[in-house]
């Protein structure tokens, strides 16, 4: 189920609510654990009970690796558990390519191909993977005390929220949270607030954004289309001009922005509503002075995983050599780069990223501070969005195809009269992407998200969601639907 | 924080507006305006393993739920409204905005910018010969018919892009293109082929007319339809001196309308223009003891209805049957809806006196929407013949039986005796004489009430009847019509029958009947029979 979806807001969403909160507080766990499977099962019929299974495997397996005394027991039940969890995040996401790219070169060396029905990915499996990583590896590191009861541990794993396109949640930071929590009017109200902000980042800029880009690009899936469909978007990319190109990829970065982000909104909104306090996973990253900065504020909690629970266990920067040490940023970021998309142009992707944080450390920071805080943003959104192609569109050749339309310098007149409403909407992407840039930007989204909000403030904020609500509930049905462009990742 | 009694009373309010929406659906309390459009609405699937574990159970709940939510049209209404108002911008795929609120049809700015052609050709040369060939079928056409003493000629509505360019919105011209209209207009004229182009026409009057020649937010023209019809029987007559009856009409004057279809189909919630007017002609037709109405046979677009909505259509023409695109049939002035296969094309064609092709601008470069070919075809070729010739031609090009029918439907010059000659030399002479006894026997009312009959107790058609019966007279068999074992309950099951088909024809009472068979619990079928009995009981 998606939140931007009829069924989820119109049915699902008001029948939780209500269910949820005339559910006494000691079994909210169960409404909210209940709600989360029929969440899950609704989109993923198929997957459901292999969920469930491998949840209920991890949760004893950490539950007895916690019990055991001897290390070395509790090493191999350690690693069975994240066997299970990266081996089926594996299985599922990386199957597909790792026998493509290996009957390619079997067909190089002119041997058979291996025959194999191709796997479907299961949703949100690389959110909700990581979240079982970390509760193993809390607990085996003794961060956490293991969940008592499996309704709990399998609500931490699946709760709806969360569980499709994260924020990726650490275990040490809701444990307690699932164990008890205060649910608040106050927060029911501004969870809703956030909630709806979102709706409105998702509906109301991504979406419109993205029909304009998807009508050049295609789909953000190529795996969907057939070969004439490919060839019709590569004879629209050999044929734009250079203003449309860059139109196009700046338009892409302000969408990926406002659909992650608004999906993350959504997510804390509806945390804050049941009285969790979840993670943030956006900072302003368009503001970022650097790539190392800008990843620090792009989908933070993927980028705190990452750092825990790869970038540390490689050695970090506590390692012998400097070599060793870029080696590790690198291949950290190409891995990101691989947890995109199990396809080549996402392994360009995080590779560049590597390299361009590589690079930071060695000299490009110095040599933007240098520059000053306005010029740095400039260069660092403008690598941004040239990295961006890769993300987006799915063939390399594609993708250079249209970074040298980019620079062909076969630049037309604009004119804004052609389609006002997605050049506004861009408009009010860019403004709200950099308004933080400003010391009044800052305070406004200070008071906005992070504040509690007095009985005047709720007031008003209460009459703009409704109307944002209802706003965006017209325009998804007047519209049409779109789903999340992270739910796929 | 605590929670104050401003916290409760604003959650309060959000759970029942976040409910309201479900309550309306189920209990329709308030009453709520319908949107304009297509108003089929997807059924609440049932959920079963199956269609639940291959999705189909959840995209049909998200279709069941987009469609029937409640508050649905206010918030479509609202969306709608804000991007209108501040972006000119519809939703609605086939309406385009123009500067200063004017509403155009998006296939015919894209034909005014030379970008439809692709859809339908890859290069200009494509189209060209594509329109050369059609130019030289309707001639052809045009020769076979002019055999059976009717007149087939065509008229080009004008088009509301081309007339005021103007207000299109801004784009970039195709210049690789032709322009059909155009390159049609020449062509017809030069192989002497009787057509109208009004859009010239009107393009040179619209600075001399009191009022525009298209209403602002309407594609479709109104009083100046007056004109184009005046136009067009004139020119008939001319053609043949028929004696068809003269349209008199007096200034044009302002009626208030609420809101046009173009207009009505954007949802809005504020009307475009506070108050719209359109003009109507007073009309009189002018018919002395020499006039006489045709019958004419229309083929082409939604120009056609502004004959009937202008004009007293009846006084001027004996019988109308109208090819809608060539797809759907409406049938004299009661414009009874058939489809394609249910007509005799070739009945059609011969009963008429005229066979006019009409279509505004901007469509021509869909030709005739196949009707020439299909006309040749059922004009010149027999079965038999058509048999011989498909073997022939799915033998020569080495393929298929089918891919050969299919071929010939699209080219009916692959026939030897139709092609590369001005007066196709074959004629499907049987069949045409069917046809025509058919349509005489048609224009005797007891003896169609005879084979209705007949058809019914035969379980046929009545189509397939007629060419029984026709076959008859032609053999000097004994006919149908002189059964005498017909009983009151055939006639009436007969009678309810056809009321049954044609009301099944009407969009309007087709609407009426769900509702009631809503309200009263029953099927659809058991309220329209039950129906079309008590009225025919009434008669």
């Amino acid at each position: 189920m998606v939140f931007s979806s009829n069924v989820f807001l119109l049915y699902f969403f008001p029948i939780f609510l209500a269910l949820y909160f005339i559910t006494p507080k000691k079994l909210r766990n169960y409404t909210l654990l209940i709600a989360s499977l029929i969440f899950y099962a609704y989109g993923a019929p198929e997957f459901v009970i292999q969920l469930i299974v491998s949840n209920i495997a991890n949760f004893y397996l950490v539950k007895y690796m916690h019990k055991s005394e001897k290390p070395l027991v509790k090493k191999i039940l350690c690693g069975i558990s994240i066997t299970i969890s990266i081996g089926l995040l594996f299985y599922y996401k990386y199957g597909n390519f790792s026998i493509q790219n290996f009957n390619f070169l079997a067909g190089l060396f002119g041997r058979e191909p291996i025959e194999w029905m191709q796997i479907l990915l299961p949703i949100g499996i690389s959110f909700f993977s990581f979240q079982s990583v970390t509760y193993t590896l809390d607990t085996y590191r003794g961060v956490n005390e293991p969940m008592k009861r499996l309704s709990d541990y399998m609500l931490y794993i699946t709760m709806f929220p969360q569980l499709v396109a994260g924020p990726i949640i650490r275990y040490c930071d809701i444990a307690d949270q699932i164990r008890e929590r205060e649910s608040l009017m106050s927060d029911r109200l501004q969870g809703f607030y956030r909630f709806v902000l979102g709706l409105s980042k998702k509906i109301l800029i991504a979406d419109v954004i993205g029909y304009q880009v998807d009508k050049i690009l295609g789909p953000s899936n190529y795996d969907i289309l057939t070969t004439a469909q490919l060839n019709d978007i590569a004879s629209k990319i050999a044929n734009l001009d250079s203003t449309t190109a860059w139109i196009v990829i700046l338009a892409f970065t302000f969408q990926i922005y406002f659909d992650f982000a608004g999906y993350s909104d959504m997510a804390i909104g509806l945390g804050r509503m049941l009285g969790f306090r979840f993670p943030e996973n956006f900072d302003n990253p368009y503001v970022s002075t650097s790539i190392s900065e800008f990843w620090r504020r792009w989908h933070q909690t993927f980028s705190v995983f990452i750092k825990n629970y790869l970038y540390f266990p490689l050695g970090g920067s506590r390692v012998k050599t400097e070599a060793r040490k870029y080696f590790n940023l690198w291949f950290c970021f190409l891995m990101s780069g691989l947890w995109h998309g199990a396809a080549w142009n996402f392994v360009i992707y995080g590779a560049l990223q590597g390299i361009f944080i590589c690079a930071d450390k060695l000299f490009l920071v110095k040599w933007l501070n240098k520059l000053g805080r306005i010029p740095s943003v400039i260069i660092t959104f403008a690598i941004i969005v040239l990295t961006r192609c890769f993300f987006r569109i799915e063939r390399i050749d594609l993708s250079w195809l249209f970074i040298k339309r980019l620079f062909a310098f076969d630049f037309v007149p604009f004119h804004f009269s052609d389609n006002p409403h997605f050049y506004t909407t861009m408009l009010i992407a860019a403004f709200f992407s950099f308004i933080t840039l400003s010391k009044f930007g800052l305070r406004w989204q200070e008071k906005v998200y992070f504040t509690e909000y007095n009985t005047k403030q709720h007031i008003i904020a209460f009459v703009l969601s409704l109307f944002g609500f209802i706003f965006c509930l017209g325009a998804l049905n007047a519209t049409g639907f779109s789903p999340f462009i992270y739910f796929r990742f | 924080m605590k929670n104050t009694k401003t916290h409760i009373i604003l959650f309060s309010i959000l759970m029942a507006i976040l409910w309201l929406p479900l309550i309306q659906e189920q209990f329709d309390i308030f009453k709520v305006k319908p949107l304009t459009g297509f108003t089929e609405k997807t059924e609440l699937p049932e959920l079963t393993y199956q269609s639940y574990s291959d999705g189909k159970y959840q995209i049909q709940l998200e279709k069941y739920v987009s469609e029937n939510f409640g508050f649905r049209e206010n918030l479509i209404r609202i969306y709608n409204q804000y991007i209108w108002a501040f972006f000119k911008k519809t939703y609605i795929h086939f309406i385009t905005p123009g500067k200063d609120n004017w509403l155009f049809y998006e296939g015919a700015v894209k034909d005014y910018y030379g970008t439809e052609q692709y859809s339908a050709f890859s290069t200009a040369e494509k189209a060209k010969d594509y329109f050369d060939k059609n130019v030289e079928m309707m001639c052809q056409l045009r020769n076979v018919l002019k055999s059976y003493d009717i007149e087939f000629l065509s008229f080009m509505a004008p088009s509301k892009v081309y007339v005021y360019s103007e207000y299109l919105p801004r784009r970039d011209k195709d210049t690789t293109t032709i322009n059909s209209l155009d390159y049609y207009s020449n062509a017809l004229a030069e192989a002497g082929f009787p057509n109208i182009e009004m859009t010239s026409w009107f393009r040179s009057m619209k600075d001399t007319l009191e009022y525009t020649v298209f209403p602002k937010t309407d594609n479709h023209w109104q009083y100046t339809a007056v004109y184009g019809y005046d136009s067009l029987f004139r020119f008939m007559n001319s053609l043949n001196d028929f004696g068809i009856p003269k349209i008199k009409y007096g200034k044009p004057e302002p009626y208030y309308v609420k809101c046009h279809n173009d207009e009505a189909s954007l949802n809005l919630l504020f009307p475009i223009i506070n108050k719209s007017e359109d003009y109507k002609l007073n009309v009189e037709i002018e018919c002395d003891e020499n006039c006489k109405k045709p019958k004419v046979l229309f083929v082409g677009d939604s120009f056609i209805w502004g004959l009937n909505e202008q004009l007293p259509w009846n006084e001027i023409m004996d019988d109308v049957e109208i090819l809608f695109y060539n797809e759907d049939v409406f049938k004299g002035f009661d414009r009874v809806h058939l489809y394609k296969n249910e007509i005799n094309l070739l009945r059609s064609i011969l009963r008429a006196d005229y066979v006019v092709f009409y279509t505004s601008a901007h469509q021509w470069y869909k030709a005739t929407y196949k009707f020439v070919e299909e006309a040749l075809l059922a004009l010149c070729v027999s079965d038999s013949l058509m048999q011989a010739e498909t073997i022939r031609i799915a033998d020569s090009l080495n393929i298929s039986i089918d891919d050969a029918r299919y071929k010939i439907t699209k080219e009916p010059y692959l026939i030897k005796g139709i092609s590369n000659v001005e007066n196709p030399v074959i004629r499907n002479s049987h069949e045409i004489a069917i046809a025509q006894i058919a349509n005489e026997i048609e224009e005797d009312k007891d003896w169609v009430e005879a084979l209705k009959i007949q058809a019914n107790i035969q379980g046929k058609s009545l189509e397939e009847i007629y060419k029984i019966e026709a076959d008859n007279v032609l053999n000097n068999k004994t006919l149908l019509r002189d059964f005498t074992d017909v009983t009151e309950e055939m006639i009436f099951e007969v009678k309810v029958n056809e009321l049954v088909k044609k009301w099944r024809g009407d969009k309007e009472m087709i609407l009426f009947l769900e509702q009631k068979a809503k309200e009263k619990n029953k099927d659809f079928e058991t309220v329209i029979y039950e129906d079309a009995k008590w009225v025919i009981e009434q008669e």
